[in-house]
């Protein structure tokens, strides 16, 4: 326990000091909300009726701008080389790493959600608001790192891994968006949240094998 | 196949290994044994597969066909293996403390053995800069902490050498008699003869197809 919580600590040490692009998510989300607006136009009605699916899509694509690194900085330095030798699981590694990049540049974009909905004139924003982007940005790191892990061993690998992980978002993005729209109007919640809490739980099961599986074989 | 072998002298033995990269036939039949105390090096021409056999031995590629059988005693921190490779696992914001501190809590070792290793290894002015603007040397000299930070019985080394300056190869030379002293085993891939003399030398060409 002790030996995983030291790489779960210096993954957060190690993004803290920079180099990894601490925020550049959030600020990616923040500035696709804010350009939304000036696309769609001001017609009543019409941006409070996208927004929970812009929410979900800039989640989705600012999430891609620092994925590609999450194995990647290890592994050219052979870091990767010596966890590996530590004789703890890969797997546990690999899932460790994920949720520490996602705390440092998944989690922000959950909180400014409330923002985002607000910005796009949501009819009610409660903390609850946070709820589903919250699951989905777990998700989508965790199978961000599958894509991740398997194009570690390659130079400017940032379009492949969006390439590989974009199908894998789609459930994501239909469930999550369909449950952000049910709380930004209001409602109770839906299905949305359980199959895309389901999602989650898939994601948190199987991804780390095969992290671990593509990063053996790199 | 791995195997635990924890009785016997023996530290590790290869049998009929055979190791392909790309479509490359690199070696093939590599039958070596390596005792404990003994220090072995690997000699062959560049391409001959040094760095892939050792990478293999320790665990971090599979070999094509083959059998790798290590005893390493029960009280050996992690998977017991030391290996110093060419990339020395720094990341470029990580300084030589926070990196062997992760280290030692890596593997359940105290961190009492930390601040004497920097010291011995010459980089107590250095333990709290990042490695971006430490030296190639520098660097080797913390991956070379490692080591006695995490006492582990069998070091695997590719080219320990390189990079490092004269006082860093007598340094060098004092760990690995130091380390053989206490009964460990060492394999090490060595291009420049070493004042410390291999008792044994595995030629990786002569397994070449």
């Amino acid at each position: 326990m002790k030996g995983i919580l030291a790489i779960f600590r210096r993954e957060l040490v190690l993004a803290w000091a920079g180099g990894s692009g601490l925020f550049l998510p959030a600020a990616f989300f923040a500035g696709t909300i804010f350009l939304a607006p000036l696309g769609v136009g001001a017609e009543p009605g019409l941006l409070s009726r996208l927004a929970p699916g812009l929410i979900f899509v800039a989640l989705c694509l600012a999430s891609l701008t620092t994925l590609e690194r999450i194995f990647q900085a290890d592994l050219e330095v052979g870091a990767l080389d010596q966890q590996r030798l530590s004789g703890l699981s890969m797997e546990l590694i690999t899932v460790v790493k994920v949720l520490a990049h996602w705390l440092v540049s998944g989690l922000p974009i959950a909180l400014l959600t409330p923002v985002a909905a607000v910005f796009m004139r949501a009819d009610t924003v409660t903390p609850m608001t946070i709820l589903p982007v919250f699951l989905g940005s777990i998700t989508i790191f965790l199978w961000g790192g599958v894509g991740a892990s398997l194009t570690a061993g390659l130079r400017r690998s940032g379009p492949l891994v969006a390439l590989l992980v974009l199908p894998l978002f789609v459930p994501v993005v239909i469930f999550g968006a369909e449950e952000l729209n049910h709380i930004l109007t209001g409602q109770t919640f839906g299905a949305g949240l359980t199959l895309l809490a389901a999602n989650t739980l898939a994601a948190l099961a199987i991804s780390p094998f095969a992290m671990a599986l593509a990063l053996k074989l790199e | 196949m791995i195997n635990r072998d924890s009785d016997g002298q023996m530290a590790l033995k290869l049998r009929q290994l055979t190791a392909v990269r790309g479509y490359t036939l690199l070696f093939s039949g590599l039958d070596f044994d390596l005792a404990y105390g003994e220090f072995a090096a690997l000699k062959g021409p560049n391409g001959a597969g040094k760095t892939t056999l050792l990478r293999m031995v320790a665990g971090l590629i599979a070999a094509e066909s083959g059998e790798i059988e290590y005893s390493i005693p029960d009280e050996a921190p992690a998977r017991g293996i030391y290996y110093l490779g060419h990339e020395l696992g720094l990341r470029p914001n990580e300084t030589p403390l926070s990196h062997l501190r992760d280290w030692a809590d890596m593997h359940h070792q105290p961190r009492e053995r930390i601040l004497p290793a920097i010291d011995r290894l010459g980089l107590t002015s250095r333990r709290e800069v990042p490695a971006w603007s430490l030296s190639a040397g520098q660097k080797k000299r913390v991956a070379l902490a490692r080591s006695l930070v995490v006492p582990c019985p069998i070091w695997l080394l590719d080219e320990p050498a390189s990079s490092l300056d004269v006082g860093g190869q007598c340094l060098l030379c004092e760990l690995m008699t130091e380390h053989l002293n206490s009964n460990g085993a060492i394999l090490a891939a060595l291009h420049d003869p070493m004042d410390l003399e291999p008792s044994r030398v595995l030629d990786v060409g002569a397994f070449a197809p």
